[in-house]
Formats: C-alpha cells, structure tokens, sequence
C-alpha cells in the first residue's frame, strides 16, 4: 500500500480524530496549535541544554526507580505505545498504575460491569439515525468542538438537546444543519424523564417527547460521561442503560458515549492485563482494585514523602499538551515526568525526562471517541518541532536498566 | 546453522502415519529429515516414547478485536495467577483472558499459529495489534463482510460480480485479511431495520437482497479473487431449533463453490423431540462427507462458565433473557457489523446444553475425513479454548466420553444417538483435525505438517494413555526453529508473524481506495476516508511483526 500521499493527515487534539482537509476548521485545533508552538518554542531555546543532561537525567531516573520500594505511574496516556511501555514498567516495578484523569471514565466502565448497554459507533449512528437526543451541557462542545459536523450525514435530522445549552451551542448544532429542539432540563433527572416519556408505548403516549422518540426507527442518545454534571454518573449510566435495552424489546434506539483520547489507555491496559486500570502488580500478576488504586488515593495515602517508610516514587508520563494539574503538584512524593514540560519548581529528587507530544512530534495510535476505530496518526508535517524521544523511548530507555 | 535432533521419536502430522521411532532435524527455521553426516548438532534430544507434531492451528478463536476486548471489561473478577503456574492446575483467570494469558496457555498446549475470525474493517487495527500483543502465537483474521450497506446496494444495483469483486479485494487488503467472513448474511442489518428474523431467502427490510444473493455474490468473490481460504460461514439462525433447514440452504445458495462452515454445532438443530429440540447432526455430517468443497469447525459446547460473544446482534439479542450472570452487552457499529456479548454457564444437567454437547461430538464422529472437521470451542463461546486436551480426550475415548453422557439430562439419554457411535480418533486423526486439515483450509503450505523444508513450529508430547494429560503439558515447543517451552516453562520470546491471503490482484486492490467516485461513497457512508481504517502493511514493521501470504492450493 505504497500511497502515503494519499493518506489525510489526522488531528489529534481531541478524540474526534478528524483527517485534516480544507475544510476543517476547529477553534480547538487553533488553540492547540498555538500551545504547541509556543511549548516548542522554548523547548528548542533549550535544546542544546536538555541533550546535554537527559542522559544524566535519565540515569538519576534508572537510580530513583531502582531504590523505591512503592511506585505509581500515572499521568496523561493518550497512545497505545506509552500504554503498552507503561504496564511494562509497572509490571518490572511491582507498581500501582493508573491515568490521573480516570475517574469519569471508571465511573462508565463499572456501569458497563454492572449492567452492560446497547451500544452504536459514531460512523453507524451518523448514517442510520433518525432522531438524535443529545444529553449535557456546552462543556461537550468544549471538549469536541466539530461532533454536531462528525455526526450529520448531510440532510436534515431532527435533534433534541436535552440538559443544558446555551444560545451559541443550539447555534453550533443548527449551523451542522440539524433541526434542533432545546429542551432545557435538570440532567440528574434525565434517565427517569425518559422512561416516564415512553412508558406506556407507542399506542397509548402521552408525551411529545416519548412519541418523538417511539416513532423513530433508530434514534440516538448521545452523551460524553467526561463532560456531564451529574452527582453519580455510573448510576446515571446504569439507569439510561436499562432503559434502552427494555426499549430494544420493541423497536431501536442506542447510546453514544462519547469517551475522550484517555480512553486509548483503558482499552490497552484492557488487552494487556484483562483490567481497564487501577492495578498492582505482584510477582508481575495484575490486582484490580479500582478504590485503592486510583492514583489519587495512593498519593493522599503519602502526604509527606520524608516520613514515609515505604521509599515512593511516581512516574508521571503525559501524552498531551495540558499543564501538569496543581494537585498533583502538591504531592510530596519524588517525581520523574516524561512530559514535554518540566514540573514547576521541582525538588532537588524530582526528575524531567523531556519528551515530545504524541501525534504532534512522534506518531501516535489513538481511538476515537466511540472506541471503534484506532488511527495511526503520523506526526505532524508542518510543524518545525525540535526531535525529542516520545514517553514510550523513554520508558524503554528506563526498562533497559531495571 | 543452528542443528536440531529430536531422536527416536514418533512423528505424527496426519500424513506420516509411521509407528516405528526416527529421527527429526531442526535446521534454523525449517525441518529436515536428514542431514549430512559431517553436520555438527547443536541440541541433541533422546525421546523415545515420545510423539512428535507440527504446531496447533485454530482456525476459529476470538482473541482480539473489539469485542473481545469489551469480554474482558464485562468480566473483571479474575482469580489471580502466579505468571509461572503450570497449564494443567487449573482453568483460565476469566473467560477471556489477557493477550499475554491467551498466548501463554495456547503455548502451554502445543498451538502456535491462531485465526481471529469476526474482524471489522473498521476496528482491523485493534485486531492486529491485540493479536500482535499476544506472545509466541503467529496470528490473523478474517474481515467481516455480508452486512455492509455499500455491499448490499451494489448487489441490490446490480453493480456486477466484477465490481464486487474490486470492492471485496479492497476490504480484504485494506484489512490486511486472511479471508472473507460472513455472519448471519444481511442479517445484522436487518436487525439495525428492527427486523428480528431473517432466512435464507428473505428479502432485507430496506434493500431487494436476500441472504442467499450476499452468500453466493460473496463466496465467487472468494474464489475468483483466489483467496487462500475460503467463505467463512457464520449461518442465519444461529441456535435456534430446526435451524438445519436454513444451513442446508445456505450450502445451497453456494452451488458447489468453496465453502468453511463455522461453529457448526450451533447451525445443526431441529425442532423434534421432548423438548422441541433435537439433533440433525447426521444432515450435516452426510452433507460433509458427500462434498469434497465443503470443510467446518464444531464450535463443541464444554460444560461451565463462559461468555458468548458474536458479530450477530440479531441472535445474541434474541437470547439476551438467557445471560447468567444478568448482564449484556450490544453494539451496532459501522462498516458491517454489530456485537453482542453475553455471560453464559452450560450446563450437564440442562437439557439443551447436554445435546448441544452431544450434538458436537456427533459431527467429530459423523464426519469421516479429519482434514475437514477441526477441533474447536468457538473460543470462548462454546467454551475456553484450554478445554481442548479434554475434548481431544473425549473423541480418543468411548468409556470416557459415556461417562460424561451418563450424567446428562435423562431426556439427552433418551434422544441421542451419541452412545451407537464407537469411533476412537486415532492420534493421526487429531494430527490432521488440529494441524494438516486447518493448515490445507488456509492455504499455509509450510505449516500443519513436517515434511522436510516445513516450518519448524514443532512440539513434542509424551505418550501417555490419558490423552487430556498428553495434550495439556508438551514437553517442548518449538517455535520457528527455537525452543520456547520446555515442560511448562518458558524459555524465550519469539519473533511474530501476520498471515494474510495472497490473492491474484493484491497490488491493484488497493487502488479502490483511490478511485474518487468509491472514495466518495465511503466518505458519504461513513463520514471519513476509505483510508482512515486501511492498514499499512509497514505498520505491521514497525510492530516487529513479519508478514507471510497464504496462498489458494486447489
């Protein structure tokens, strides 16, 4: 298949994975590109510097992993490789490993434990849906700025917004060409909203919204567990998922669940250990334990790195382009980051392998949103980027000496 | 040249069938009979009493892909295992396992080469690379055809087979497939139509298209492409009871082309008995036999825990009410397909079940040649694939196999005829049922037997009487010329390989994608590029993996 020409190069700021053409105009993607120039700016300044020290950097490393006696990985894993390098780690260090920023996503993988679902990708949804009802808030767009243009299929299909929206978002729908209706509502009620609207059939419905959804011949719930504002969000799934699957007993309908690039981590870690994360590895056998190891509890287990016993140590490795979040920052545990930014104000233990960022300076396999497709997503063409090792370089580099 | 001697061993590949002891050489990756007498050997092993084969093949087993991955998901109870526990002290962490678990216990059995058969063009990626993630095994899939709107409007437009033709070369390649599947043929799309049933010669709710228009369109596709293997047919009507009458018509609406049935155990019901439920075993086999064209997989039913998993949402749907433990999952996804996944625990003592497991036997036993019957469980849907030292027993085994039926549902007893069939496979049998015969189906000429120049995938059993014992602890493994297994532990990595089909028109295929009306109706089906989901055969470099292309041997 010698036709690279022929092969769009894809975005990879968000998990739209958009293939880039003319068209494509996204504010995210300005955003990002922005940020990124401006990271590789300084970066480059100090090149010369940061080859010169890596080596040494990744040898205090290789001596940091080698004495701690309890190790997290956790960070922004949005790529089968650093995944993969990352479980490997773990698996070497007896660590806990689980991605900072995994809490939404756990909360729909217990739902999908607890009570399954019925499910539609994104391409399958866009071409069969006749009704859409889009449940959240504006913070969606946010994350994911071209899905109401990912989802048309080019005709006029009416769309409810359900939750909270304002004015220019019903706008960004519209502008997509849906027919959109906004039904403002109180999210946490939603699930229970439209099992009352269709309870009594099709026959005998009482409301506008039940016979909308009941005369449809496919219709579509979309929603993005990251992004909603619920108390509960698995019991919320749990809920919403009951309800479609009695509704499959009769005619059809399904969820989008549209999940962020983090989600790339928890199908890896998935294949590689039969867990999406939060695991312990013992004798190199993984523990699943999604309470005791979030990454979070494991720091607010050692507030002061100076009295504890147990020698910890966290490695966090970052995929993206975001600033290292302050929470984390506050935890007084020895740090390697293998990131493309270095950790603000780091103690004289701390170290910073630098690296590039994936899908923009090293290639990267991602899934989209739906998790039905896994791109391969070449490093950016245009983009004047200083050659730094990727996080999973990195972790192999680190792998050869432990 | 790295020299390997295996002496006084018996080697058994279901072409060989030599009782007396010889001796066999590795050299590198290949196999010899002889070697010049100056020749130094590297590695001199005396096995007298010993049984030598070529490496397993499972032509049928779900180990990676989308599906497989949201089993792993529904199932996170795990027993936790020790890395270097041994195969036979017990079952598998969960229904479906890891990759690194899937790889270690298919080593642990003498299987090194596996096929994952339900891949969706648009998930292939994930497919290859869980695969490429699962050690020691050389591996490939079959893309799933048959329910894909751009294929049933161009039969229903009357585009030509020749256009077909193009089309299916193009998801084949661009899948980088080993061949063609077809699962519950326009089925699945009726299902997305809310349609709950639909036959052989039932037209689809939307488009004038039967399922036997998708099955015969497709299956001339397979062989005037030249594909190594050929249609892999996942039947309609899937475990529903008098299901016989739509896989006859299904082998049928074929006419004579080349045809692999799958998971034939669940396709063979009837409607008769205490229970409106019996066998038709004999139907197919007498079918089987009668048509040299004509090859199948059992898909055999083993009592216990499991999880159903399948591209036919119609079907897993319909059955949704039978998930123990209560949970269930379904998707309807795009390019072709959907997923249901179930939980499911067989049963001795449930009627069903108890003929489903005799119905399985009865095809192994009914069917006379073993190259065109293979050994397998549909894994995990009739059961583990680590159940097969124990259904290997069961067809080496009369007394054993009856010890087993007497525990069945008193109704089973009375209907089947599983007691009047005395056959004992011989081990040559099993040799050509898990090795030659899958070998022969997908065109891999160099595997599944060792003649002089084959593969070295080389494993090497004790004899024992107890054949579950012998086929669940081999004594080593070899994997392409390198011992990677010596008595349960593992010794070394391996490098990995992808199997994809060769076929007349490989090199244009791929010019489909380019074409800018076919790019257009992608971009208009699916809203992306045809080449967002195309694999790039330097992707599998880039993973270390090496490519080897089967090739269709009339």
């Amino acid at each position: 298949m010698n036709e690279p020409s022929r092969r769009p190069e894809i975005c990879s700021f968000c998990s739209l994975l958009c293939e880039l053409t003319p068209e494509v105009s996204c504010s995210k993607r300005i955003a990002s590109l922005s940020q990124v120039s401006r990271r590789h700016g300084s970066l480059g300044q100090s090149e010369a510097a940061v080859d010169g020290s890596a080596e040494r950097a990744a040898q205090r490393a290789i001596r940091q992993i080698g004495n701690a006696t309890d190790v997290l990985i956790t960070g922004r894993f949005r790529c089968v490789d650093s995944t993969r390098s990352a479980v490997e780690l773990a698996q070497r260090c007896s660590a806990v490993i689980d991605p900072w920023d995994s809490d939404q996503a756990m909360h729909a993988i217990a739902s999908l434990q607890r009570s399954g679902g019925y499910s539609v990708s994104l391409g399958e949804a866009r071409d069969r849906s006749d009704l859409w009802i889009v449940i959240g808030q504006d913070r969606m767009l946010d994350h994911t700025p071209l899905l109401p243009q990912a989802i048309h299929r080019g005709e006029r299909v009416p769309l409810l917004l359900l939750g909270k929206w304002s004015d220019s978002s019903i706008r960004q729908w519209q502008h997509a060409g849906f027919e959109a209706l906004c039904i403002d509502a109180h999210l946490e009620d939603l699930p229970r909203c439209l099992s009352q609207a269709t309870r009594l059939g099709a026959d005998h419905c009482d409301s506008q919204l039940g016979r909308w959804i009941l005369q449809s011949t496919y219709s579509t719930v979309l929603f993005a567990p990251a992004t909603l504002e619920v108390v509960h969000v698995d019991l919320w799934m749990d809920m919403l998922s009951q309800w479609i699957l009695r509704q499959n007993q009769t005619h059809r309908i399904a969820t989008l669940s549209w999940g962020g690039l983090e989600s790339t981590f928890h199908q890896t870690c998935t294949w590689l250990t039969g867990f999406p994360g939060r695991i312990r590895f013992d004798k190199k056998v993984p523990g699943y334990d999604p309470r005791h190891y979030r990454a979070q509890s494991w720091c607010d287990r050692r507030p002061n790195a100076t009295s504890d016993p147990s020698r910890p140590l966290v490695v966090w490795v970052d995929d993206s382009i975001e600033p290292v979040p302050e929470e984390f920052l506050r935890v007084e545990v020895p740090k390697i980051s293998i990131s493309s930014i270095p950790i603000p104000n780091p103690t004289a233990q701390d170290v910073w392998l630098p690296s590039g960022i994936a899908g923009v300076s090293s290639a990267m396999k991602a899934f989209r949103g739906d998790q039905t497709i896994l791109a391969n997503i070449q490093p950016a063409s245009n983009q004047n980027l200083p050659k730094l090792r990727s996080p999973s370089d990195w972790i192999g580099r680190l792998l050869q000496c432990k | 040249m790295q020299v390997t001697r295996l002496r006084n061993v018996r080697i058994v590949d279901g072409i060989h069938a030599s009782s007396k002891p010889t001796d066999l050489y590795i050299v590198d990756q290949t196999l010899a009979r002889n070697v010049p007498a100056e020749t130094k050997i590297n590695h001199d092993y005396e096995l007298q009493d010993h049984v030598v084969m070529a490496g397993g093949i499972d032509i049928h087993t779900h180990i990676g892909g989308g599906k497989v991955n949201l089993a792993r998901l529904l199932w996170p109870d795990r027993k936790a295992r020790s890395s270097d526990e041994k195969p036979w002290l017990g079952p598998l962490s969960a229904p479906v396992p890891s990759t690194w678990e899937t790889g270690q216990r298919y080593l642990q059995m003498g299987y090194t080469t596996c096929f994952e058969p339900a891949m969706l063009a648009a998930n292939a990626r994930q497919s290859h690379i869980e695969m490429r993630d699962t050690p020691w095994l050389d591996t490939g899939g079959y893309v799933v055809l048959g329910n894909d709107r751009m294929l049933l409007n161009m039969i229903a437009q009357r585009a030509g087979q020749d256009a077909i033709n193009d089309y299916v070369a193009w998801m084949v390649a661009s899948s980088a497939a080993m061949a063609i599947k077809v699962v519950n043929a326009g089925g699945i799309d009726a299902f997305k139509y809310n349609q709950r049933q639909l036959n052989v010669d039932e037209a689809h709710p939307e488009l004038p298209v039967t399922p036997r228009d998708i099955l015969w369109s497709l299956a001339t596709a397979a062989e005037e492409l030249g594909l190594a293997h050929p249609l892999h047919v996942h039947c309609s009507n899937l475990g529903t009871p008098g299901n016989i009458v739509s896989t006859l018509a299904t082998l049928d609406a074929i006419e004579g082309r080349r045809i692999h049935l799958t998971h034939a155990q669940y396709h063979c019901y009837g409607n008769q008995g205490p229970h409106g439920f019996s066998s038709e075993a004999s139907k197919l086999a007498d079918r089987v036999n009668s048509s040299s064209h004509l090859s199948i997989d059992v898909g055999q039913v083993l009592f216990g825990q499991t999880i159903t998993l399948s591209a036919d949402t119609m079907h897993q749907f319909a059955n949704r009410k039978l998930a123990s433990p209560r949970k269930q999952i379904f998707q309807d996804l795009e390019c072709q397909a959907g997923c249901g996944l179930l939980p499911f625990r067989y049963q001795e003592g449930q009627y069903v079940h108890g003929l489903q497991w005799a119905i399985g036997l009865e095809l192994f036993l009914r069917i006379q040649d073993p190259t065109r019957v293979f050994l397998t469980t549909d894994h995990p849907n009739g059961g583990p694939f680590t159940g097969y030292p124990h259904l290997i027993r069961l067809l080496m085994d009369y007394d054993f196999r009856m010890s087993i039926f007497d525990r069945l549902h008193p109704d089973v007893q009375k209907t089947s005829s599983l007691p009047s069939l005395k056959r004992e496979y011989r081990l040559d049998e099993i040799a050509a049922m898990t090795r030659l015969g899958p070998a022969r189906a997908l065109g891999l000429q160099s595997r599944g037997n060792l003649n002089p120049g084959s593969l070295a995938d080389v494993v090497v059993y004790r004899n024992d009487t107890n054949a579950e014992t012998m086929f669940s602890s081999p004594v080593m493994v070899f994997r392409k010329g390198q011992m990677v297994l010596k008595e349960g532990v593992f010794l070394e990595d391996c490098v990995k390989t992808v199997l994809v089909s060769d076929f007349q028109a490989r090199q244009e295929a791929l010019e489909w994608g380019n074409r800018p009306a076919n790019a257009q109706r992608w971009q208009k089906q699916y809203g992306y590029s045809p080449w967002l989901t195309a694999i790039d055969p330097e992707e599998f470099a880039d993973e270390g993996l090496s490519v080897e292309h089967a090739h269709w041997h009339d």
